[in-house]
């Protein structure tokens, strides 16, 4: 936990100082989250927002202090997949998107190793980006949360109130399938 | 499930998702990011506000319209099936007091004797 139980008592009580304090300890995290999540910096802010938006009005419903992890955690994923879904009907297509980005990135680039880094880091992005458009938004979602944000199968159990086996068994698929994808070299 | 595919997956994979991990850091927020949030919270605030002051509003004009109903449900036909006591008005009820009262009424001066 980054904060004490206590303050999230006194946001739920409907402190407003308390509540800027519970953000400000937790929006560097989430913001982080989000952007692995969804894959488009630009967008990252606005969903954080909603995240804590979502926190600030559904506090009095949480059970007890020690969840508040879980319950913001759910949060996140559930504001990443509204937003995932959002995007999928706009048929917006990402990898085009980025590919400009990285294409303009290496153009204003002039060397250096700091500039090739970041090139790397980018053909990361667009490539794990390009795998995770394999799996359905939910999968998507489930795969990062475990395998890039090192959620265990308890935590996970918290988040999505299913059962571990359920969730291994899903997980295993959603593997399979990026696995499957990455090996045909479909990136 | 078998357990040596589940590791040939993690093993193939997990290499990615930690270069993944890695090439998104952790970002900070930008300054707009908490006035912003305040203002979302305002905003839907007073949207949550005014939508149970309309709820409320509704709520007391259809218990307004339905009291007004019943009323005229159950007086109407209390006023139809009893007419009112006094049929005359109050001008024919004072002209026939009046003109019963009329042997009490003296003669005008002169004419007594």
């Amino acid at each position: 936990m980054l904060i004490e139980f206590e303050l999230i008592e006194k946001a739920r009580s409907g402190d407003d100082g308390a509540f800027n304090l519970v953000v400000k300890a937790y929006r560097k995290r989430i913001l982080g989250t989000i952007a692995r999540l969804i894959g488009r910096p630009e967008d990252v802010e606005d969903v954080g927002q909603e995240v804590f938006l979502r926190l600030y009005y559904s506090l009095d419903q949480l059970r007890a202090a020690e969840v508040f992890e879980p319950w913001l955690y759910r949060l996140t994923v559930n504001a990443a997949y509204d937003y995932l879904r959002r995007q999928k009907r706009r048929h917006e297509s990402r990898m085009s998107d980025l590919s400009e980005q990285q294409v303009m990135m290496a153009d204003a680039s002039a060397g250096g190793k700091q500039q090739a880094e970041e090139l790397r880091r980018t053909k990361v992005r667009e490539m794990v980006q390009s795998l995770l458009g394999k799996v359905s938004e939910e999968d998507r979602i489930l795969l990062i949360m475990k395998e890039v944000e090192g959620l265990s199968l308890k935590e996970l159990e918290q988040i999505y109130k299913v059962n571990e086996n359920a969730l291994k068994v899903r997980l295993f698929r959603a593997r399979q399938r990026v696995l499957k994808a990455f090996e045909a070299g479909e990136v | 499930m078998n357990r040596m595919d589940q590791d040939r997956v993690g093993d193939q994979m997990d290499p990615l998702w930690a270069e993944y991990r890695e090439a998104c850091p952790d970002a900070e927020p930008s300054a707009h990011f908490m006035p912003r949030l305040w203002q979302r919270i305002e905003t839907q605030r007073s949207t949550v506000a005014s939508s149970w002051f309309r709820l409320w509003a509704e709520v007391w004009l259809v218990a307004t319209v339905t009291l007004a109903i019943v009323m005229g449900a159950i007086l109407i036909p209390r006023f139809q099936s009893n007419p009112p006591a006094y049929l005359a008005s109050y001008v024919d009820v004072l002209a026939a007091a009046d003109s019963a009262n009329d042997s009490f009424v003296l003669p005008p001066a002169g004419e007594t004797q």
